[in-house]
């Protein structure tokens, strides 16, 4: 499963809603994709999920999506729990899995070792998490999350 | 002897939830509605009060520098947003205050108790630190010791952060929040 099919895949459901990537090739593949000012690229490690929680309480009537990475979640593993806590139902937090630190020179994470994200996000209290194994898999969670299924962690497994 | 000490107790508690109350309406008469939030015991009242605010988001935290990020999002789509924390959470979110806050030049106040400070008897060390790494990063910021003013600083802060589209920091001392140095404390 390619990162850019899935996003090719979102692309075409996310409508208006608010997209804030990761640092790293994701953003210039959704910019890409999807151009406009409702894209924001973050800059610092880890800050994906907390702007996008941020973005989804302030503006609770439209949708909210971060895009992050194995690596960017891995530093900020924290904000699992405050995104439970808060509980926003407009947020649909993707994870692309790749094992690797794509944009630093592609040494190994930690879930290339075992680390599983969707247990951590299940264990640190969201409610609505899945593995997406196939493009068609992640297609259809991505519909029904935008369709209204609240809070919701999505890690797509990259090969 | 005993009726005295109870008589101080009672009057230090009166002190704290004053300043928690006006320091809570000093924000939202700055216009903030979003407060994230990590606990220090000198905080304690005012994070109950903002916990039971019905106008503000109160988004407690676990770690600091998520906190910049929530802020960060929130003042992207028009919320007006601080954190409050102690210093030893102000360097926790170094990293996100220079390449989220300054990067994208979003304001951002943070309201800062100032562990360390003089005539406290613990974290001297981050005490010492605090304002040296708020200057390196040009980070304007005001030492808040009397409460008579605080919410006049808390509005100008929020103003010069607006103005400036940078963080500025208020540091909120003992004497403000109403709870005695510990000086001749053990």
């Amino acid at each position: 499963m390619r990162r850019f099919d899935c996003l090719k895949a979102l692309s075409g459901e996310a409508k208006d809603a608010l997209v804030v990537s990761s640092a790293g090739a994701t953003t210039l593949e959704w910019n890409a994709l999807r151009p406009g000012d409702g894209n924001f690229r973050v800059r610092t490690l880890g800050l994906c999920s907390s702007i996008a929680l941020g973005m989804a309480l302030g503006l609770p009537q439209r949708k909210v999506i971060a895009l992050d990475g194995d690596g960017s979640l891995l530093m900020n593993l924290c904000s699992l729990p405050t995104i439970a806590r808060m509980n926003p139902t407009n947020l649909i937090h993707i994870v692309f899995d790749n094992q690797v630190y794509e944009a630093s020179g592609c040494g190994e994470t930690a879930t290339a070792h075992g680390a599983d994200l969707v247990a951590m996000a299940r264990a640190a209290g969201i409610q609505h998490t899945l593995w997406a194994h196939s493009v068609e898999s992640f297609a259809e969670a991505v519909s029904r999350a935008l369709a209204g299924v609240p809070e919701i962690a999505l890690t797509a497994r990259l090969s | 002897m005993l009726s005295g000490f109870i008589n101080q107790k009672r009057k230090d508690r009166l002190k704290v939830d004053a300043a928690a109350r006006t320091i809570l309406s000093g924000l939202k008469e700055a216009g903030i509605n979003l407060i994230a939030s990590l606990p220090d015991i000198n905080l304690a009242e005012l994070l109950r009060l903002i916990e039971q605010d019905r106008d503000v988001i109160h988004v407690p935290l676990c770690r600091e520098e998520e906190g910049i990020g929530i802020c960060a999002g929130a003042y992207l789509v028009g919320k007006k947003c601080t954190v409050v924390m102690q210093n030893g959470g102000f360097f926790n979110s170094n990293n996100a205050i220079v390449s989220t806050l300054l990067q994208y030049q979003i304001p951002l106040l943070l309201m800062i108790y100032y562990a360390g400070d003089i005539g406290d008897r613990t974290f001297s060390t981050s005490g010492g630190m605090t304002e040296p790494v708020l200057n390196a990063m040009g980070i304007r910021f005001y030492t808040l010791r009397e409460l008579a003013q605080a919410k006049e600083v808390i509005q100008r802060a929020q103003v010069l952060a607006e103005d400036s589209k940078r963080p500025v920091a208020l540091l909120l001392t003992k004497e403000v929040l109403g709870r005695r140095p510990a000086a001749g404390a053990i």
